[in-house]
């Protein structure tokens, strides 16, 4: 089971309703808002309309909100050797 | 048992159902005397007493559980070891003998995703209050992009591998920024609202930067492989 | 002739806006990574739906009648056709929103 990983890298701002709603049913309700939907033709053809607006990419996995944050997040770049008593 | 239903029977005797039992016997009052931590040596007759006056045992119990938490769950725990050999270019490996043997090295080290460019000894103050270290506490920097010397320097792509060099920094403390307020005011309005704020930020000192030998990078990869 | 109060056109004649007809070489090189961009996309689309041996509408309608950007003109890529215009033809950024729908294909012969 494949995913589209679909991110609103372009606003939807200023677009015919139709293109609007597409991009509110497809759940991007602001840029770089990223949602996964299987891979299906009726999600295919969302795409299709607002093609310009978003960058797909094809995953395996749908990543959950956290998962997503956890992505964003750099790495901490340390660790505690050895603590102190307290 | 036998001696809680007796006292308790005796209690029941001697104060008259009529009157109010005293403040300290009130299940607010009594829960408040038996969770200050301040109080050390408790007389176990008021135990009893906050046993008596409708306190859950679970009340006990959560006076233990700080203890038994996990003790710094803020704070990254060391990483696991990494089982693939060090990839080390031939010139790198050429050159890390002599910036080994500089007399003095720096290194560009990355605490979430920030540089801060140090030599060993240097003291930084940290931008934010890093939680959950308390001064002494050794921290280990594994996330460099260059390390270098006078002469020389190895650039990482985009970081260098953390088994080729040791640095180690102290928390020495945290340091407060003076009170700041500011004022915030609406327009056509008298009401001002006045914010204050106090930051906190962490000092730590580089106690240690050592460049590790071919053999110790090497031996360490084929070691755990 | 120099100076602060020079006559030039914006002074002396009041509103003026001066639009360049053509493209700069750097808006001309964003259009084409846009248009690659939704190459990309449809590519990615395609991809994933011949996998599961699927076939839209949409997308075998795009693939048929949509160059990509590699196969367009340049005089595509950067104007379209206008009937008003004096030689057929405007800079594509009279198009509205031009950075965000597709307009690659011409009238023949234009």
């Amino acid at each position: 089971m494949s995913f589209f990983r679909i991110t609103l890298t372009r606003s939807g701002i200023g677009m015919p309703k139709r293109t609007q709603g597409v991009l509110k049913a497809l759940g991007l309700r602001h840029r770089m808002a990223t949602v996964f939907y299987p891979v299906t033709p009726e999600v295919a053809g969302q795409i299709m309309r607002v093609k310009e607006l978003v960058t797909v990419q094809e995953v395996d996995k749908a990543l959950t909100k956290e998962e997503l944050r956890a992505e964003r997040r750099p790495e901490a770049g340390f660790y505690l050797e050895t603590a102190a008593p307290r | 048992m036998l001696s809680r239903t007796i006292r308790r029977s005796i209690l029941d005797t001697r104060v008259p159902t009529s009157a109010l039992p005293p403040t300290f016997l009130l299940p607010n009052r009594a829960r408040y005397f038996n969770s200050t931590t301040q109080h050390v040596d408790t007389p176990p007759e008021s135990i009893y007493i906050s046993q008596l006056a409708t306190s859950p045992p679970a009340e006990a119990a959560e006076t233990v559980t700080p203890v038994r938490r996990p003790i710094r769950p803020k704070v990254p725990l060391p990483p696991a070891p990494i089982s693939e050999p060090v990839a080390l270019d031939a010139s790198v490996k050429e050159l890390l003998p002599l910036l080994a043997a500089q007399p003095s090295h720096y290194i560009s080290a990355h605490i979430h995703a920030k540089p801060y460019l140090v030599t060993a000894g240097d003291t930084v103050r940290l931008p934010f209050h890093m939680p959950g270290v308390v001064p002494g506490d050794v921290l280990r920097l594994n996330r460099a992009s260059s390390l270098g010397s006078r002469d020389y320097t190895l650039k990482g792509t985009p970081y260098l591998d953390e088994r080729i060099f040791e640095c180690r920094a102290r928390v020495m403390g945290t340091e407060a920024e003076p009170m700041r307020t500011k004022e915030k005011k609406k327009r056509r309005n008298r009401r001002i609202n006045t914010v204050k704020s106090k930051h906190k930020f962490t000092i730590l000192r580089i106690a240690e930067l050592k460049i590790n030998s071919l053999e110790d990078i090497e031996g360490s990869g084929t070691e755990s492989v | 002739m120099f100076g602060a109060f020079r006559p030039t056109n914006s002074l002396s004649g009041g509103l003026l806006w001066k639009i360049p007809w053509r493209l700069s070489k750097f808006q001309k090189q964003r259009q084409r990574k846009r248009l690659r961009a939704v190459d990309s996309v449809v590519a990615t689309l395609d991809k994933a739906l011949t996998k599961m041996s699927i076939t839209t509408r949409a997308v075998e309608r795009w693939k048929e009648e949509m160059p990509v950007e590699q196969e367009m003109v340049p005089k595509d890529k950067y104007s379209i056709f206008d009937r008003k215009e004096k030689k057929y033809r405007k800079s594509i950024r009279k198009l509205p929103k031009w950075t965000r729908v597709s307009q690659r294909v011409n009238p023949p012969g234009y």
